[in-house]
């Protein structure tokens, strides 16, 4: 074999790369295969400027020169403004080759790793989420991005999105640019106000409503909420049904008992959850006897048809005492139960994809801490992954940028912060395993029903704390929380959020921040 | 240049919330050199350090008096004002938005028609000819459909203007006695439904019924007549008070109430707040941003009036709160130096 010198190699190259033709075809079959190449849409945007060269040769020599981009959501100036090592070969071939696996956003305001948290099928295709959402998510009117709302643009703007273009390819081309809005409560012009420059790219405004820095200048210097908690865009006639409807429940006032402690379960299906749980409890019942503790196990069916559960149940019969036929709705259901237990002096709400290691051992230590500490009003468990990281260790306010005074998760996905039997005051603690004092109860009344399907566990650790009961999280054992096995991953209730941020940010911000 | 303003407002006069804005506005920016003066339709009582002039709601008497002036700038505050601005020339005009109930909760037909024309017109004649448009709270900001709206909040200071009567230093609230609580609305059928006058009604009918040690007051304007629905239900009425028995009114309480069904900003909420009276309010109109102690509904509030009932020191510590949030955050200072920036910029 005959080896070429490298300057005669450099030169042969050079000779290739004039000629387009290093690595051509790899390059086009790749680009093809990926499903990111729409021709037709490349040819209409770009008709002018073909001059009759073949759409892709072009495309894949000059795409980082004149930023051209192969289909209406790949917007070639983002990636090169965001990522300029691009510029040395074709962008979307790089995003393809290395910034999809980095995590790179194909434009301002797709976030790959959000679309398919949001919709986990996008995963399943195997393909990038981009292609995805081009093909699939934005015709079924999925949101791309959290603020961007695909429906609500389509019907807003049907004219400017004409003949099946791409609602959120025109939001980036032109539309934040012209002052179409993405979501009824974000207005491009307004925040474009006193700017002096133009958005470098499209999108560039409402990406940049996520970053900390951008107050509406004139607003109120208090929390200035993130567009998507912006609860002004809620109507007032909604809010005052929902104020008159008053239909959580007063509890009368009852005499608890000092030895019974309730565990109240909403369930359906999901045999490989309750079942273990459920037995769990029951062999954990005589343990508790023995110290003292009248353990009474309350479910509340939401209609299982699985015939493992139904089975179970058969099985249990009198050691649990199920409610069937409930509609779900994690605040009625909750609530409901709740009226079953009057005389339990302290009540666990727990979830049905909770695994305890130790029953008896968590329930006992989460009882005697509440008992040990009067002005502890709600107790929340420190909850784990399967693989032994945080999924829940104390709920906590945001102190800084566009999201404060909401909450987050502190802790999540990390090492274990509190010892064993270690408990750390915060503003709320995760209702799926959440035990309180009766008198905590009584004076929040049980969950707020206006709450559709998240918040309600925060909006209750928020009231006690307003009637003076601090809410804990204990690390009272190994305690796992097959988080989402109940409900989609991604499943994010805005209207709850914006709801909880309305009812609360005030007080949070004085109390807390 | 320096701007001169001429604000317009229909009625200046005590127990009208836009008077207080309008008058603790003008007042300071005379103090920071900025000539002002006031023109409405109507007037009672004295304004100190504002000249108050009674216009003719029509664009040549507007006009006429702009001119004498010298005004740079017209702020119209209320219609019927709002409705002329679009016809003056050679004036920057600003809306300042203190929003209008929504006209659901009128329910005479007519009124309600006449009401959903007036914010028609507002938004298709009067928003889009105008220089600037202010909106007292971002629930008014959005209900105006004007995102470009600059958010003014108010202030509270006003209700210490009579140091003996409002003191200033936080209020003990120690004792075991009866609670006391009380609310401020207009008497009559007219703003009824929107201030929540019926809710206001159950919930001392609830409070009596569930026992509680507790009385309710409220002091508002209106005829005799219009409070015997209130009377009947054991609630305390004082009529037609003057500023000086209002501060008394709102510093004497335990807890001040509204039911309010939709407000723009509710200014005696702030103002009870200020004086370190804890104030209850329902998750509805600009409450979100005027009040610390927001409730879900009558049944969320009378819990928290149970516990303060039973518990003082929680009692004093929710008027602390009321107090820090208000007196934090919101002044008639800060409301008048943002508008003073604006009209830096807009000069």
């Amino acid at each position: 074999m005959r080896f070429m010198p490298p300057s005669a190699l450099r030169q042969q190259l050079a000779r290739l790369r004039r000629r387009g033709l290093t690595r051509a075809g790899s390059a086009r079959a790749a680009v093809i295969a990926s499903g990111l190449w729409d021709e037709a849409w490349f040819v209409r945007q770009y008709r002018d400027e073909l001059a009759g060269r073949d759409p892709l040769d072009w495309f894949l020599r000059d795409a980082a020169a004149r930023a051209l981009q192969p289909n209406a959501l790949f917007d070639t100036a983002y990636y090169l403004h965001a990522h300029p090592e691009a510029r040395r070969t074709n962008p979307l071939l790089h995003y393809l080759r290395r910034g999809a696996r980095a995590g790179y956003r194909p434009n301002a305001l797709f976030d790959p790793d959000w679309y398919v948290e949001r919709h986990p099928d996008a995963a399943v295709t195997g393909r990038d989420p981009l292609w995805h959402y081009l093909t699939i998510g934005e015709a079924e009117g999925r949101q791309p991005h959290p603020l961007f709302d695909t429906r609500w643009y389509q019907r807003q703007y049907p004219s400017a999105i004409a003949d099946g273009g791409s609602a959120l390819g025109h939001y980036l081309r032109e539309g934040e640019a012209g002052g179409f809005r993405p979501n009824p409560s974000f207005d491009p012009v307004a925040c474009r106000a006193g700017m002096t420059d133009p958005p470098p790219f499209g999108g560039a405004l409402l990406a940049q409503a996520r970053m900390p820095d951008t107050p509406h200048a004139d607003d109120a210097p208090r929390i200035d909420p993130h567009p998507a908690l912006d609860w002004y865009i809620e109507d007032n006639q909604e809010r005052v049904r929902s104020v008159l409807d008053d239909s959580t429940p007063t509890p009368p006032p009852r005499q608890p008992r000092d030895d019974q402690l309730a565990v109240l379960i909403v369930t359906r299906d999901r045999p490989e959850f309750i079942e273990p749980l459920l037995d769990s409890l029951i062999r954990a019942r005589s343990t508790l006897a023995g110290g003292g503790i009248d353990l009474r196990i309350v479910v509340g069916d939401t209609g299982s048809s699985d015939p493992a559960v139904l089975a179970a149940y058969d099985r249990l019969g009198d050691a649990i005492d199920l409610v069937r036929d409930l509609e779900y709705h994690f605040s009625r259901c909750n609530n409901a139960l709740l009226e079953r237990v009057p005389e339990a002096a302290e009540v666990l709400f727990l979830n049905n994809d909770i695994a305890l290691r130790d029953p008896a051992a968590t329930l006992s230590a989460m009882r005697a801490h509440l008992r040990a500490h009067p002005g502890t009003g709600a107790l929340g468990a420190v909850l784990r992954f399967p693989d032994g990281s945080v999924q829940h260790e104390g709920i906590e306010v945001i102190a800084d940028g566009p999201l404060r005074g909401f909450v987050r998760h502190a802790r999540a996905g990390r090492r274990v912060g509190l010892r064993s039997g270690q408990a750390r005051t915060f503003c709320a603690a995760t209702g799926a395993a959440l035990m309180m004092r009766r008198d905590a109860l009584d004076a929040t009344g049980g969950f707020d029903a206006s709450y559709r399907s998240e918040c309600q566990d925060v909006d209750l650790c928020l009231r006690a704390a307003r009637a003076g009961f601090a809410t804990e999280v204990l690390n009272a054992g190994h305690v796992v929380h097959h988080e989402n096995g109940t409900r989609p991953r991604g499943d994010a209730d805005w209207r709850d959020r914006r709801q909880l941020m309305r009812r609360w940010s005030r007080w949070i911000e004085t109390q807390w921040l | 240049m320096t701007p001169r303003v001429l604000f317009l407002a229909v009625r200046m006069g005590p127990g009208f919330g836009v008077s207080v804005v309008v008058h603790e506005v003008a007042r300071r920016l005379i103090a920071r050199g900025i000539p002002a003066m006031v023109g409405c339709v109507r007037a009672e009582g004295t304004f100190a350090d504002v000249p108050v002039r009674r216009v003719r709601p029509d664009a040549a008497a507007v006009q006429r008096i702009a001119r004498r002036f010298g005004a740079t700038h017209v702020v119209a505050h209320t219609s019927p004002y709002f409705e002329l601005l679009p016809e003056l020339q050679g004036l920057q005009t600003w809306v300042w938005e203190h929003g209008d109930p929504d006209p659901a909760f009128f329910p005479a037909p007519a009124d309600r028609a006449a009401r959903e024309a007036q914010k028609a017109h507002k938004r298709s004649a009067v928003y889009p000819a105008v220089d600037g448009i202010i909106a007292i709270s971002r629930f008014i900001r959005a209900e105006i459909g004007r995102p470009d709206a600059h958010v003014i909040p108010n202030g509270w200071e006003h209700v210490l203007a009579d140091q003996a009567t409002a003191p200033d230093a936080p209020v003990s609230r120690t004792g075991t006695s009866t609670l006391k609580l009380g609310g401020l609305m207009r008497l009559g059928p007219g703003e009824g439904l929107y201030k929540g006058a019926e809710a206001y009604v159950a919930l001392a009918r609830r409070m009596r019924e569930s026992g509680l040690d507790a009385e309710l007051g409220l002091l508002g304007r209106g005829r005799a007549r219009d409070a015997r629905p209130f009377e009947a239900e054991g609630i305390r009425v004082i009529r037609n008070a003057s500023d000086a028995e209002r501060a008394r009114f709102l510093a004497g309480l335990d807890v001040f109430v509204s039911m309010s069904l939709w407000e723009g900003c509710n200014l005696p909420l702030l103002e009870a707040q200020a004086l370190g009276t804890p104030a209850l309010a329902l998750d509805t109109g600009a409450h979100p941003e005027t009040c610390a102690h927001l409730c879900a509904s009558p049944a969320d509030m009378l819990r928290l009036v149970r516990i303060w009932q039973r518990d003082r020191a929680r009692l004093a510590e929710a008027g602390a709160l009321a107090r820090r949030f208000v007196r934090g955050g919101l002044g008639w200072e800060s409301t008048a130096g943002r508008f003073r920036a604006l009209l830096t910029r807009s000069t």
